[in-house]
Parts: C-alpha cells; structure tokens; sequence
C-alpha cells in the first residue's frame, strides 16, 4: 500500500501491491491438499516437485506465454479472469480445486465452480478478493490439458480442454472431462455415463461420447471448429486411458 | 547554421536516437480506408509544438518509387486506412501522443475497394505477359488436364526494429538516419520532399536486421517525415513507429492468387501451360511493374512446355500499400507451381519426383522465349535430396496409410512433400531513375584497402567473407581491409540491398574493381582508386532466359498430424542447394537453415487476414510467431560446382511453404491450396 | 509517486505514475539502451530484465511493483562472470545476433546459468524461446546455450572442469 505517494499531477495514489503481502504468495503442502497463494506465479508452480500430482495444471502452465512471461503471470490472474476462462481454470475444475474468497463479511473457501455462472460464463463475486487456491492431493492416472483451436499463442479467448481419471481395476473410477473458453463446458452426465465403465470401452462408446461431446459444447455456444476439436480432445482421452491412439 | 548532428555517426540503432534535443514526431491518419478529406482537426498545440500537413511541404508532394507517386502526406484524398494525412511534432513523446489522438481527419467517404479477385480497369496499375505458342490448342489436345488456384495471403516482416528515422541538420546539410535497405533511395526522396539538392542531404544507414525486403522504399517515407519536422522546426526529430502501427499501416507481402491450368501427354510431360496471377498491390501500388515481371518469369518454375501464356496483373485495392517480401513476388508463385506439380502428378498416379524429373527444363529448351544454355539440375538435386530425406519410402508408406484409412477422421495422417525451384539472378532491380550500381575500392599507400558500398551486408560474416575475397585477391592481410560504413556522401550509389544483390551484383563488381588494382597497383603510384558499375545489357544481345544464372534448390519437409485437431507437427526438413561456388560453407548454411525456419513459421501461423478491409489491433495478437521449441531438425546440404557465387536468400522462402503445403495434401487427403495454413480453415479430411 | 529500488547494484529513486512501463522508464529516464520498448505486450522478449533474480518482460512490469525490488539489465549483467561464459560460448559457436535481441539472448541464456543445478533440456528451450526474432539461427543458438551450460555445470557426464 502506498502512503502520501502522488502522481505527476498531485493527486493521491493509492496503489495495493498484493506481491508484496506473504500469504498471497506462499506455497503450502500438506499431505491433503497444495495451497497456493494467488500471487504464486506460474513458475513458481512449474518448480515445484514432480512428485507432487499436478497435471493437468502444470502442462496447462508450460502453454501459456512464454518462461519470462510465466514469471510474473500469476495463478490468481490466470484464474479470476472476467471474459473467459483462462486454461488454468480449466485444469483446476479437473483437479476439485477449491479456491478462498473474501470481502467484508470475511473468507470462505468455494469449490471453483462458484466461479462459474449459471450462464457458465465467468462470474467472479464482485467485491471480492481470491486470496488462495486449494487442490487436493489426489492422484489421477490419466491426466491431459490441450489448447483447442488454433494452437495459438495470444489468441483472442482461446479455449481449452482438461481432462483426468482415475482407474481401478480397469475400472473408470473417476472422470473429469472440462472444456473452457468463453463458457465453460463440462457434462457431468457424460462423465457419469462412462465412470464405472470397464476398459477397454468400445469404439462405440468412445463415439457416442464424442458426440454427446460436441453437443453439449455447441450448446454452451462454443463455436463449431472448437466444439469438434473438444468431441475430438474426449475421444482421444478415452483411447489414451487404454493405451490406443485414435 | 548549427550543427545538431553531433553523435549522429555513432548511433548502431534508431531506438538509441539521443532524443535531449530532439522533437518526437507523431502521425496523424486517416480513420477511413477511402474519400475526399473534408476537414482536418488538430488540437491547439502548445509552444515548441507543431503540426505539418501537405501544405507545408517545401518541395514534391510525393515521392516516387519505381514509378508510382506515393504522396508523403495526403492531400485532397486518402487511399487506406492508416495513410499519413498530418504530423505533429514537439519535445514530448506522450504530449504528441495525445495530440494526434485528439486530431481528427473527416472524409467524403466513398466505397473502399479490397478485393484483387474482381476489379475493373481503373485499378489494374502494371501487366506483364509471356506468351509462346498456342496454348488452347494445346490443351484442347492434351491427354489430361489439371487445373487448380493457388492464394497466398499478406504476411508480416517483423523485422526486429519497428520503421524509423531520424533527422538532425549538421550546419548545412541534414543527415538523415534510416534503417533502410536503399540509402540512396531515401536521399533521393528527401531531397524532393525539401526541395534541394540531394547532394545537401546525407542519409547515414542504421542497423537494419533481418528484413525479409520490408525495408525496401517504406523507409523513404518516414525519413521525410522526419525530415520535413527538422527542416520545419530547426530541431532534431526522431519519428519511431510503434509495433503496433507498424503492423497494422506499412507494408506487407503483397496477396496473390494464380490460376493454373495445365495440359500433360500421356506420358504426363507438359504441353501447355496457362497462368493467371493476380496481386494485390494496395494503395498506390510502387514496385508492381517489378513484381509482375519477377512473378511471369517464375510463373513456370524450372520446367519445359512448349506452349505457355502468363498474365501477371498488379491491382490497386484501398488497402495499406503492399510490398516486397523475400523475393519481389516468387515465393507464391513457387507456391503455385509447385502445387500444380503435385496435382499433375497425381492426377496421371505418377511419384512426383518422377514427373519433375521428366518435366524439368533441358539444355535448348525454350524457356519464356530463350533457349537455355544448360539444363536445369533436377536430377543431380533430386539425387541428392531423396536419399537424404528418405523421401521414396516414406512416401509410399504413406501413401499406403492414405489410401487404406477409411476416413481422413479415423486415423492420423502422415506426410512428405517435395518442391524444387529456384532463385533467379539479381540485376533487373534498382536501375530506375538512378546511375548504375557502382562500387568503389581504394588502395592506399601503407597497402590498407579500402571498400566503399551503399549495399553493405547486415551480417558480420558476410562482411567478413568480403574483406577476405578481397585481402586475397591483392595478397593483403585481412585486417588491412576495412569497408566504410554506408553513408550517402562517401559511398557510391550500389542500388537497394535485395534479391541477393550483394552476392550477385555488388560482390562481382568488387571482384572486378580489385582486379582493376591488381593490374594498376604496379604501374601506378598509390594511393589508386577504382570505381567499377554495373552495365546495362544491350539491347542487341540475345535474349537471355531468368532460369540461366539462377541458384537450384530442393526442399522436402516430413510431417504427421495431431490426432486430435490435425494440426501439423513436423518431422523435419531437408534442403539440397546448387548455388556456384559457395565461399562460406558455415555461413551459407546457417543461412539457408534459418531461412527454413522462418519459412516454416511463415506457413504455420502467420495469418493476418484482409480480404474484408484493413487489419486492426486484433490481428496483431492473432499473428502466430514461431518459437525455437516448434523448430524441426533441419538437414542442409550444398552441391558446389565452379560457377559463380549465386544469391540463397530467397529459396527456403521460396521452396518449403509449397513442401510443406504437399507434405500437408498427403496427410489430410485434401489440397492444400492456401498459405498460410490454418487449423481451423474448414479443410476436407481433417478429424473430426 | 517515488519509487526506490535497486538499478544494477545502485539504490535509485524516481518518480513515476503508478502504471508507467518499467521499460519505458528503464530507456527514457536511466538511458539503459540495451532494452528496447517494441511489442509491449510481452511477445517479443527484447526488453528482458532481472527482476528480483527472475527473468521478466518489463513491459510487462508497472512502475509501483519496483518499489523495494533489485533489477539488473543487461548493462548490469555485462559485468558479471555469467555473462562472460555466455558471451565466450556464443563466440565459439560462431553465433551472430542482429544487433537488436542480443541483450535479450543473452539474459535468458544467463538466467540458466544462475540455476542451482544444470537446467533440463526442456527448460532451457522455454527460457530462450522468451526471446523472438527473426534473426537466430534456432540450432546455432541452442547450440551456443548448450555450451555455456556445459561449461557452467560441467558437461554432458556431470564432470567438473
């Protein structure tokens, strides 16, 4: 906070630096969950251990911008964004984050999701700051992030596609299937559909889920090109978790 | 009069321009793309604060470039979007900026023409035409026919340096700082801009950089602009485009689109050939008469057919003025050629080295209306290039998996394409309106050469092969060689840096200017100077064919798609080059290997869309540049032979878009007829 | 407002709007050439700094967040004996930049050099690829990095030199 600063033409400043406030840019590790202040930057999430399960967010971090760009964007920025969902966000609804607000009435920890509208457009509370982001301390078996689109570096709203699962016994346990770009796109009744499912699930299921997929996508007004990439992202993530390739 | 000059000599970059006593100049624009200018507003500027308008210009209003007037600041009508109308001129660089942000430029706009594909005769600016035998008649006898169109679309330079200038009087004379490719071009309009003697203007080059031919004559403009400030304000004035502006209002690769049709025998060798290229020019058009006569003599690559017809047409669009890129026009249209190779190839289920291998132009073939002296060295190339690539086999493993997927959708694609083509000689370039390129050498007493050139190469290494070739060639030590930076009043004019000029033109008139020492060095007494130009060909030689001293190249790029959103993922690209004798094998591989890499960059992702009008701020985020991790391996090899050193720098650029395009054919199942390519172009065969 | 930080080892202060580029104010009031203000957006790479020992785009850095802050350009790192192994290593691959990313390639290179342990492949070409420019001879270049980090940490085997 600056204090009797002035700018060229007198008049007061009144600058919060969050960077400078230690909570907001301190890394926490328990044996549940990683907490994350939101001034953590980007690369500072990319050092962490490898042995900490972070994919789908840390591949989703190496595509971002660039390594000089990484080390001032931060986890907080990259999430709370207010025209679309940036692809950390995408990873993080994969991952079960869960993300702490406050404002006046104090702090709360919320599921990411109440960051999404009912419009499924970005809906961050107003009056409100993130000041840390939480991720459980879950292991996936299968875990991916990929741009849709145009592999595109500062294209205008891109979108991306997060998935993870978790397999038992050749058994789909868990599945998390998200797409994000202006909307965000996740059909919990598809993933419902499919968990509990044996490996390998058959080319028929595989397209049905494609196409239940696309559906879904264009009706949460992602634009063709991207609705079919994401059917296409899903296809492949099935195929990827037993072991075949398209 | 002062000097304000001081330090000027020691400035490496335009961005380094001390600016303590400097004016900053800011450029107002038109808003519209097209109309008759009705009014101009400007702020109330404050003292040490000016504008300039055409009005103010002491001398020609335009400048000229190969023919066409560009004017310097509009006046009655503006043509594009972006055109200067006005500069505003004062010591704060942010204050100017606010300034031109309050002007306003109004207009009786009337309708914008974008389009090149329909146009009428009022926007047709240059042709050119070859045309040998019957070509109906041809087709209309051939076995088979394949026709096809051919777009390439405009592309950025991003060249290291935004556009610039700086201006500063040195008591009489005003020196002019440019990062430009032709010094003596941007003496020239800035001596007419002012009204004077180009001998009171000196034009001093800055570090220019990689510049893909986008420094060409835009530079000029500028430098009045910066001139016209110093001249009016008695300061120094430094004018620094943002990037911004530099994308979106100087020049770009002028788009084109050919249309092909090719008639084969049955043996699938050419017998006719008909081309319609069109190229869009933007405003005011300059150079188009070089880009038309540069594109119909590539029109047919390197291959022989009896009967041809080429039409080349340059049109005028309200688009910002379009320009060189890399070539003066040749890559899109290697573009072209070598896409219908592929087409024609398959359309007779021919291996499409095969085809080019009987297609390629032979000694006494006729080609645009002169017979060649020697063959064209496809095989001695495809020889080479083949083996190194792997090419026969991968293709025909892929080929395999193209033919037995039962979609393009259901599996992912591979795929290896072929180009050949070539980079014809310098020396049709950089003759108009000035003396013929000249360079100068200097032996002097204490036996220190000295070389004077306005045409200096950017690279330290190729500075460094110069001073070599010439130490050598005197029996001098290398440091006793020095080349005198280029500054218009103590070098002789060599004309613009392009199209390989230095290695084509500029080095053989150093080669025979230091051959002149040799000969003199012990019958005169030293100090001697030799001045050797360039002379025109005569008229009443035979005509020579533009395939005769051209360096030869293959290209062969590998690639797979994702199989997720079939974008390319490349494998590798291999280059075999015929080039003469090559007198820096590290260095001319370097060049040919980075020259790969910015050509696969520029097939990928740079896209600046303006078939519906000019860019906006969006395009420029849009614009995909490549990073090192997306460069593939990439295999270089020379073929030396003892001919003259030929020009490299425009066949990478030339040859692996259209490899990279037949590569991308094969995997997708489908033509790919367009660069750049585009993921998300609705494309037949892409997964879905 | 005044803003105090570190510039290349020496306290300074300035004043400054709050949002003004660190660029900007690094060219225009400390006459560090070596940075050039050109995408600002944080495309190009060509204004690199060291911003508290990270490798930044100070186009990208407003003026307030430097208050208390180090930053070395590249008119600081030229003194240093990383940047003396760069510089070395670049010349002996024979590696010729344009002129105008120079500083910018070389402050990435330097950054991996400043690493506790010898970078991974992978970081190495996201560190560099920081910079664009249309000059670089991408192998010749990630050649010359290699180099300086072999020399650095000592070589493909691990062993010291």
């Amino acid at each position: 906070m600056t204090k009797g600063d002035r700018s060229g033409d007198d008049r007061p400043v009144s600058i919060l630096d969050l960077h400078g406030i230690p909570e907001l840019t301190a890394v926490h590790r328990s044996d549940r969950f990683l907490e994350l202040g939101a001034c953590v930057t980007l690369s500072t999430i990319l050092s962490l251990p490898d042995s900490l399960a972070l994919d789908p967010l840390r591949e989703g971090i190496r595509s971002i911008a660039t390594a000089s760009v990484r080390n001032l964007a931060t986890i907080g920025g990259n999430v709370s964004a207010h025209d679309f969902f940036m692809t950390c966000f995408s990873a993080l609804a994969c991952m079960d984050a869960a993300v702490e607000l406050r404002d006046t009435t104090g702090a709360r920890w919320a599921g990411i999701h109440t960051l999404i509208g009912e419009d499924g457009r970005p809906a961050f509370p107003v009056s409100t700051i993130m000041t840390r982001i939480r991720i459980p301390s879950l292991h996936w078996d299968f875990a991916t992030i990929r741009r849709l689109g145009e592999q595109t570096r500062g294209e205008p709203c891109p979108a991306s596609f997060s998935a993870a699962a978790r397999v038992e016994k050749g058994t789909i346990m868990e599945l998390r299937l998200v797409a994000a770009g202006r909307t965000i796109v996740r059909d919990r009744s598809l993933e419902l559909s499919l968990i509990g499912q044996r490996l390998p699930l058959t080319p028929k299921l595989i397209e049905t889920a494609e196409a239940a997929a696309s559906v879904m996508a264009r009706e949460r007004e992602l634009d063709a090109v991207r609705a079919d990439r994401y059917g296409s992202a899903v296809a492949a993530f099935l195929y990827d978790m037993q072991g075949q390739s398209r | 009069m002062k000097s304000h000059a001081h330090g000027m000599r020691d400035i490496a970059r335009l961005s380094d321009f001390p600016v303590a006593d400097a004016l900053y100049v800011g450029t107002v624009r038109s808003a519209s793309s097209s109309g008759t200018i009705v009014s101009l507003s400007l702020p109330h500027l404050p003292r040490d604060y000016r504008s300039i308008t055409a009005d103010d210009i002491p001398g020609s209003r335009t400048m000229s470039v190969s023919g066409a007037d560009v004017p310097i600041l509009a006046s009655g009508s503006v043509e594009y979007r972006g055109q200067p109308v006005a500069l505003i001129a004062g010591p704060d660089r942010s204050k100017v900026m606010e300034a031109v942000a309050m002007s306003r430029v109004r207009l009786e706009e009337t309708e914008p023409a974008y389009s090149f594909e329909s146009f009428d005769s009022s926007r047709l600016v240059a042709t050119a035409d070859v045309e040998t035998g019957d070509v109906d008649a041809a087709v209309a006898q051939a076995h088979h026919v394949v026709a096809g169109d051919y777009r390439f679309c405009p592309q950025d330079h991003y060249y290291p340096e935004p556009q610039g200038s700086a201006a500063a009087f040195d008591y009489d004379k005003l020196v002019i700082l440019s990062s430009t490719q032709w010094p003596f071009h941007v003496r020239s309009s800035v001596a007419g801009a002012l009204g004077v003697s180009p001998d009171e203007v000196i034009v001093r080059s800055t570090l220019l950089g990689p510049h893909l031919d986008g420094k060409l004559w835009y530079p000029s403009l500028i430098a009045c602009h910066a001139a016209l400030a110093a001249r009016l304000c008695g300061r120094p004035a430094l004018m620094l485009l943002s990037r911004v502006e530099d994308f979106l209002y100087t020049t770009k690769r002028a788009p084109m689109i050919a249309s092909y049709r090719a008639g084969m025998d049955e043996a699938g060798r050419l017998v006719a050939l008909d081309a319609r290229i069109v190229v869009n020019m933007g405003a005011h058009a300059p150079l188009a008469a070089e880009i038309v006569q540069r594109i119909v003599a590539s029109a047919v690559g390197g291959y022989s057919c009896p009967a041809v017809r080429v039409n080349a047409i340059a049109v005028r669009t309200n688009l910002p003025p379009m320009g060189a890129f890399a070539g003066l026009g040749t890559g899109p249209v290697a573009f072209a050629i070598e896409r219908l190779a592929e087409s024609c190839a398959g359309s007779i289920d021919a291996d499409p080295s095969a085809w080019r291998s009987i297609n390629a132009a032979g000694k006494g073939d006729l080609t645009l209306k002169a017979a060649l002296k020697r063959s064209i060295p496809y095989d001695l190339i495809a020889g080479n290039l083949l083996v190194a690539s792997d090419y026969p086999r991968k293709r025909s493993s892929f080929e395999v998996i193209r033919k037995r997927r039962p979609d393009p959708s259901s599996a992912p694609g591979f795929g290896i394409g072929l180009a050949f083509g070539h980079q014809a000689a310098a020396g049709t370039f950089g003759r108009i309106g000035s003396d013929a390129p000249s360079v100068e050498v200097t032996l002097s007493k204490d036996s220190r050469l000295l070389i004077k050139t306005s045409s200096v190469p950017s690279s330290r290494a190729a500075l460094e092969i110069w001073k070599g070739s010439a130490a050598l060639s005197l029996g001098l030590r290398h440091d006793a060689v020095r080349i005198e930076t280029s500054c218009t009043d103590s070098v002789p004019d060599s004309g613009p840096e392009t199209l390989s000029r230095n290695i084509g033109i500029v080095s053989h008139l150093l080669e025979a200017a230091c051959e002149g020492l040799r000969t003199k060095r012990f019958r005169e007494a030293l100090p001697i100077t030799i001045r050797k130009s360039q002379r025109a060909r005569s008229r009443t030689a035979a005509p020579e064919s533009p395939l005769e001293e051209a360096s030869w190249a293959g290209a062969v790029v590998e690639l797979q798609l994702d199989p997720v959103d079939g974008s390319p993922i490349i494998r590798g690209i291999w280059m075999t080059v015929r080039a003469g004798r090559i007198l820096s094998m590290a260095e001319a591989t370097r060049t040919i290997e980075h020259d790969a890499a910015v050509a696969l960059g520029l097939s990928i992702g740079e896209y600046l869309d303006l078939s519906h009008g000019p860019a906006d701020e969006d395009s420029i985020r849009r614009y995909r540049l490549p990073r090192y991790g997306e460069t593939p391996p990439i295999h270089v090899e020379f073929l030396e032979d003892e001919t003259s050193p030929k020009g490299i720098g425009e066949l990478a650029y030339t040859l692996v878009p259209a490899a990279f395009a037949n590569a991308m054919s094969q995997a997708l199942d489908a033509p790919v007829n367009e660069m750049p390519y585009r993921a998300s172009q609705p494309q037949e065969g892409v997964p879905r | 407002m005044t803003i105090d930080f570190i510039l290349n080892g020496e306290d300074v202060s300035m004043k400054a709007e709050p949002m003004e580029r660190l660029s900007d104010l690094l060219r225009d009031r400390f006459q560090l050439s070596s940075l050039m203000s050109d995408c600002l957006e944080g495309r190009c790479g060509k204004c690199l700094v060291f911003l508290g020992g990270h490798l930044v785009n100070s186009c990208l850095v407003p003026a307030f967040r430097v208050r208390g802050a180090e930053i070395i350009t590249y008119e600081g790192f030229k003194s240093t004996d990383t940047h003396e192994l760069v510089h070395t290593s670049f010349g002996q691959e024979g590696v010729e930049l344009c002129g105008f990313c120079d500083a910018a390639v070389y402050m990435a290179a330097g950054s991996l050099l400043d690493a506790a342990a010898q970078p991974p492949e992978d970081t190495i070409m996201e560190t560099i690829s920081s910079v664009y420019c249309r000059c670089a001879t991408p192998s010749a270049t990630l050649q010359a990095v290699h180099t300086a980090v072999d020399l650095k940490f000592g070589g493909k085997y691990g062993r010291a030199r």
